[in-house]
Order: C-alpha cells, then sequence, then structure tokens
C-alpha cells in the first residue's frame, strides 16, 4: 500500500476507534473516574442490600411505624403463628420480607398487658415461624423457672441449642449472653436497628464494645438462625 | 519489528525511522494502555464493556498515531490487539474474581510483613486461604518471618466513606491481602525465619549502630520503614518519594554493583542479584519493583544484542506487576511510578541533559503526578515544585554516599563512628535545606479540573511523541483525551 495513502487510512481507523470508545464510555456518562466504587467483588458481607437500615417514616401513638413491606412487589407471601398478648392470636400470611410488627399488627396489634420491650419489632419474619409476644412479668418469670430447673433456653429467640439468636433477642435475653451487661445489649439492638440484621456472629464484634475477647466468650452461645 | 527490518535500507535515518511507527517504539505500550483502561472502566462499566472500551481506545491511539503503515503492520496490529485483549481480560477477570474465605478461621500461618498503623500495628500473615492483614496491639504483634496460629475472624475491608478518601480494601488488596482479621488469638509457634527475619534484624541493627538521623534514614532506604518525623518534613516539602524505595534508589544501587564488578558475566548475575535482595529487604515496594524488571530487560536485551528502549521496558513492567496483582493498579505508588517513569522515558528522549531541560523536566513531572497526588493526599505541596528540580540530583549523591558511610558501622568496622558521623552531617544537611524549602515555597494546591487538564495534555502529547505520531497528532490526541475526560466526567 502507498506509503501515505496508508497514513490517512489509519488515521481514518484510529478516529473511528475512538467514536467507538467513546460511544460507549458515553453511556455511562458522569461514573468516570470514581475509581473507588463500584468494584464487585468486594460487596458481599457488610454492604448487602438486604441488610440495608430501614428509614424510619413516622411516629406516632409511642409505637414506631415502618413502611408496609407487605407492599413490595418482590415479597413473595410466607405464613407464620403469632400468639400471646396479642388481640387476635392465630396464623397470618405476611410478605417474606416483613418484620414482626407485621405480624403485630395483622394481629390486631399489642394487649394491654403486653411487654413491648422484650420483642425486636425490627426482626425479619421466616415461613413457619412461631412468635410468642409475652405479658409484663412472663418472660423473667419463664427465665427464673428455665434456671431453676436447669434447662436451656428454648424459646422464640433461641434455638435447639440453647443459642441466643442475635437478630431476634430482645434486651432481656442479649443479657443473658456471657459477657453482655445491659449497655452492650443497648448497643446490639442500636446496630441492629440501624444497620439491620446481622449476616454472621463475627460481625458482632463491629457493635461497640465488643472486642475479640468478649466475642470468644460468647461465641459458643450466640447464633444468627438460618 | 517486522517494519523496522525492512526500513533497514534507510540506514542514515535509521534512529528516526525506528521509532516511525508506535507498535516499532513501543508495543508494550498499547497493551500496557489497554490494560489500565480496562481495570479503570471496570470501576464503573460491566467487564466486557470495560475491555471493548479499552481496546478501542488502544487501537485509536496505536492507528492515531501511525503516519504510515510498513511492511507486517497489520500483523504486529494484530498480535497487540490479541495480547491487549488476554491481558486486559485477565487483568479484569482478577479484579472481579470472587473470594472464598471463611468467616472463622484457626489456622497457622507466618507474618510477612509489619508496620505501624495509628496506635497499632498492621501486620501480614500468609495463611492457606490467602495473604491477610490483622490490627494488633504493639506488645502484642508478633515478630516478622514467625510462624503464628491463629484463632480469628475474617471481615471484607472498609471502603472510603467518600471519594478521595482513604480506601481500605484497595490500599490492602494491591499489597496482595485478601481479608482483613479481628484476632481473638495468636500465638507464635516458630521463630522469625526467612527474608522478614532477616529484615528485623538489619532494623534493629540499624537503630541500635547508627546516629538517630542516618537511623531514620537508612531505615527508609533499607527496610521500608519511614519514620514520621522525617516523613512530616519530606511530604511538606513535597519529596516523600526520595523516602520510598524507587526507581531512583535501584539504579542508585545497580549503579554502585556496575562499578564494583568488572566480568560482564558476573555484572550481570551481580546486579541482578544484588538488586532482588535489595527489593526483598525492602519489602517488594511497587516503585523498586518496576525499576527492578526495566533493569532486567535492558541487561537482558544487551545479552543477547536486542535494541532496549526504556519506554517500552517500563510498559513491560507495568504489564508485568498488574498480571502478578491486578489490584496494584490501584495503587497509589504504582501510578506515581508509572508515571512519572513513562513521562521521562518519553519526554526524556526529546531532550537534552542540560540544566533547562531537567529543570523543565521536573517541573513537568510536578505536573503530570499532581492531580494523582491530590486525589490521594487530599493537596499537592508547591515546594516539591521547586525542590526536585535540586533536592532530586542531590539525592543521588547523598544516597550512596550515606549507604556507604553506613556499612563500617553496620558491619562493625574500624572507625565506624567516624563515618557515621560525616554521614550524619550530611543528612543534617539535606534535612535542613529541605526544611528551609519547605518553609520558603509554602503553599499547596487542591484538586482541581485545571490541573487534570494540564496532566493529561503533557502526559498524552509525551506518550504519543515518542511514539513517533509528530507534533500535529500528538496535538491531536491530547485534545481527543482531554475531550475524553472533559465530556464523560
Amino acid at each position: 500500500m502507498d506509503m501515505r495513502r496508508s497514513g490517512k487510512f489509519l488515521t481514518i481507523a484510529g478516529v473511528l476507534c475512538f467514536v467507538f470508545a467513546f460511544a460507549l464510555l458515553s453511556a455511562f456518562k458522569g461514573q468516570f473516574g470514581k475509581d473507588t466504587a463500584g468494584i464487585s467483588s468486594e460487596a458481599e458481607m457488610e454492604d448487602t442490600a438486604e441488610i440495608a437500615p430501614k428509614q424510619l417514616t413516622n411516629e406516632s401513638g409511642g409505637r414506631k411505624e415502618y413502611p408496609d413491606n407487605d407492599s413490595t412487589a418482590s415479597g413473595s407471601e410466607c405464613v407464620v403463628y403469632i400468639t400471646g398478648a396479642v388481640k387476635k392470636p392465630g396464623v397470618y400470611d405476611v410478605s417474606s420480607n416483613a418484620r414482626i410488627f407485621s405480624a403485630v399488627e395483622a394481629a390486631g396489634g399489642f394487649t394491654s398487658e403486653a411487654d413491648r420491650e422484650a420483642v425486636n419489632l425490627a426482626a425479619k419474619l421466616k415461613d413457619g415461624q412461631h412468635i410468642k409476644i409475652y405479658k409484663i412479668g412472663e418472660m423473667a418469670e419463664a427465665q427464673t423457672t428455665k434456671t431453676k430447673s436447669g434447662t436451656s433456653s428454648k424459646g422464640g429467640n433461641s434455638d435447639v441449642y440453647g443459642k441466643i439468636n442475635i437478630n431476634t433477642a430482645s434486651k432481656t435475653e442479649l443479657e443473658r449472653i456471657n459477657g453482655v451487661g445491659t449497655k452492650t445489649a443497648e448497643a446490639i439492638l442500636s446496630y441492629r436497628n440501624s444497620k439491620g440484621n446481622f449476616t454472621r456472629i463475627e460481625d458482632i464484634m463491629e457493635v461497640k464494645g465488643i472486642g475479640p475477647k468478649k466475642f470468644e466468650k460468647m461465641r459458643e452461645s450466640i447464633t444468627v438462625g438460618d | 519489528m517486522i517494519d523496522t527490518v525492512q526500513l533497514s535500507d534507510l540506514s542514515s535515518r535509521r534512529r528516526s525511522i525506528l521509532f516511525v511507527t508506535p507498535l516499532a517504539a513501543a508495543p508494550a505500550f498499547f497493551i500496557f494502555l489497554s490494560v489500565c483502561a480496562a481495570l479503570y472502566a471496570n470501576t464503573f462499566m460491566p467487564p466486557v464493556a470495560a475491555v471493548t472500551s479499552a481496546l478501542l481506545l488502544s487501537c485509536a491511539f496505536a492507528l492515531f498515531c501511525t503516519r504510515f503503515a510498513a511492511g507486517g503492520y497489520i500483523h504486529v496490529l494484530a498480535l497487540t490487539v490479541a495480547f491487549s485483549l488476554c491481558l486486559s481480560s485477565y487483568a479484569v477477570y482478577g479484579i472481579n474474581k470472587k473470594i472464598t474465605f471463611p468467616n472463622s478461621i484457626k489456622t497457622t500461618g507466618s507474618v510477612t510483613y509489619s508496620r505501624k498503623w495509628g496506635r497499632s500495628n498492621a501486620v501480614v500473615i500468609d495463611t492457606q486461604y490467602g495473604k491477610t492483614v490483622a490490627y494488633v496491639k504493639p506488645d502484642e504483634t508478633p515478630r516478622d518471618g514467625s510462624s503464628v496460629f491463629l484463632d480469628a475472624a475474617a471481615f471484607d475491608f472498609k471502603r472510603a466513606a467518600k471519594d478521595g478518601g482513604f480506601d481500605e480494601m484497595l490500599y490492602w488488596r494491591a499489597k496482595g491481602a485478601v481479608r482483613k482479621l479481628v484476632i481473638v488469638k495468636m500465638k507464635e509457634t516458630e521463630p522469625p525465619r526467612g527474608i522478614p527475619a532477616w529484615r528485623a534484624k538489619l532494623y534493629r541493627r540499624i537503630e541500635n549502630v547508627l546516629p538517630p538521623l542516618s537511623a531514620k534514614y537508612m531505615a527508609a532506604f533499607t527496610v521500608g520503614t519511614r519514620e514520621k518525623s522525617i516523613e512530616k518534613i519530606h511530604r511538606t516539602a513535597g519529596t516523600s518519594h526520595l523516602l520510598a524505595v524507587s526507581g531512583l534508589h535501584v539504579w542508585i544501587v545497580a549503579g554502585i554493583m556496575v562499578m564494583l564488578l568488572r566480568n560482564s558475566f558476573l555484572k550481570f548475575i551481580g546486579v541482578s542479584g544484588f538488586v532482588w535482595l535489595y527489593l526483598l529487604i525492602s519489602g517488594l515496594p511497587v516503585g523498586g519493583v518496576r525499576a527492578a524488571v526495566m533493569l532486567q530487560l535492558m541487561l537482558l536485551s544487551m545479552a543477547i544484542g536486542r535494541p532496549n528502549e526504556a519506554f517500552n521496558n517500563v510498559s513491560i513492567a507495568g504489564i508485568l506487576i498488574i498480571a502478578a496483582n491486578p489490584w496494584s493498579f490501584f495503587d497509589v505508588g504504582f501510578r506515581l511510578s508509572m508515571l512519572c517513569a513513562l513521562f521521562i522515558a518519553s519526554a526524556g528522549h526529546f531532550m537534552k541533559g542540560n540544566f533547562m531541560h531537567l529543570t523543565a523536566m521536573s517541573v513537568m513531572i510536578w505536573f503530570v503526578t499532581a492531580p494523582t497526588v491530590t486525589k490521594a493526599f487530599g493537596e499537592a505541596p508547591l515546594a516539591g515544585l521547586a525542590l526536585n528540580i535540586i533536592a532530586v540530583p542531590v539525592f543521588g549523591v547523598v544516597f550512596p554516599i550515606i549507604l556507604i558511610l553506613s556499612m563500617p558501622s553496620l558491619l562493625g568496622l574500624p572507625l565506624a563512628s567516624v563515618f557515621a558521623g560525616i554521614s550524619e552531617f550530611i543528612l543534617s544537611g539535606f534535612q535542613y535545606f529541605t526544611e528551609f524549602g519547605a518553609s520558603v515555597f509554602t503553599g499547596a494546591v487542591a484538586s482541581h479540573t485545571a490541573l487534570s487538564v494540564v496532566s493529561i495534555l503533557l502526559f498524552s502529547a509525551a506518550c504519543a511523541m515518542r511514539c513517533g505520531s509528530g507534533t500535529r497528532r500528538a496535538a491531536f490526541v491530547s485534545l481527543f483525551c482531554i475531550f475524553l475526560y472533559g465530556v464523560i466526567s
């Protein structure tokens, strides 16, 4: 090929390549230069969408109300059984994304005797779950009985091995964990409310006041459920 | 290259003709460009789109810079594109590859490296699951090179809270660590051994036998441990690159070895061996590795009688570093090192060694690297603009002198205190000059679009010119690059 002609041809080819590259890059306009974001392999354990905190939308009558998860298009139905200090105990269909407060609302709300502090209303529901809402003083009584009889906990927030589910346990239950006092239990609840459920027990070390030594003491007695 | 061979009949103009086509001048540059563009694009584009756009950009650069196609051009272009595609895809795959790492581990590992990290120490531990990092209290830190038993929980690294903030993940992934560990229990099971143990021994020896200032500088030059007080002085002066083991240090060390060895075969083996030992002791800093690879390529090409071009060698070094760990691309040290080396290799080709040209080069390097510096550290000290003109050549003299004067103390030879005293005096003078310069040239520039534009303009024009594009095409390439940056950002 003639050298001068080849030069022109290559220039045109170069410009075309540039135009195609430009068109492709333009499709992602506004994202250019953000090289500390969006690297896919590193968003798996701590920042998943599943544990994103829910925003508080309204507060009335002393009870926090959250967006109705049942209305989400993506949520498939699951069935839960709610008993205890609720107005209409029974079996209810709720969205799989729903949290305990949705089940309580479906059951007509708390009775006047309900121990509202003993249940984590922000905890996620699971299909086939049995939720028991305790009456005031009933929880302490149940714990005393268990302690006296020396049996391990088998309540709604503890699994069959007596491990406490840190995603569903109430403040009182959290205080039963080895090394957890009132302040740490509050810190766990605060962390859970702001960042969502723990995906693995090791994540509890992200809670202020829980370091490796405290974790070592509690690691055998806690769970995050299934 | 094929086109070079066919043009060899123009012997009187051989030197200029050799670089008339970019693929003859530096084929590796276009592969490196493609790999970097793919990794960069992958931060905001899906992998396939990222690799495609990177290939197109690389091809655009190569084609547009070519003034005419000599014989065999298409074959070389096809080969370059094939290499670019393979290596870009491999690098992007490496970045997107999922890591399987247990939530908790009870295993053994070896401590490869530790450094101060705020009030704690950051300890890099090599385990069967991969390299990990743990922040531990100074009194609980295991010795470098020791084997340890670990009972720990693994966590993802934290991302930058805001654009330009410290990104723990990018920092440690670039250093090869895959997870952060929170240690529940850790104890040494075997005493230190290997290179990390030697490094720790040398560090202790430096601290024990050298006067304070010499100890601080020698620790930085040899084992890569930078003491806060001198680091602060050099950061304010914009000369912190002198403390990090990089190309300048490697070339000086290699130069000393070349002077000591006479036999050419011994020279090849001796220089290579000593440089890599030096780098292993200093913890394989990325700038040093880049320079060492370049040195190896230069020595190899001399041994086999092939042409040797720094611009192409820098690109090959960059490709190899990214191939070894694609996350290196996000390392500030790697970026600064590559920008500097590519710019020096390209712009330096057109400059003479007089004072005016060296001054211009130093100033241009400051502008080329300033956007990267401001993004990583928040600002670029203006002192660096003026001081580097003098500090770099002065350091080129000071560094080997300090290295030689410290040897008697380190080896326990007679008159060690006299040599150490001279070394301390020289370093005091060097430090005084740095501090004085920083106090005269105060102020710093923050990140600004204009700074990025100047950087892109200088860098792209120098690279295009070095590829043989000619002034007019180089100007167009620069404008293309600025246009791309301006419109998409």
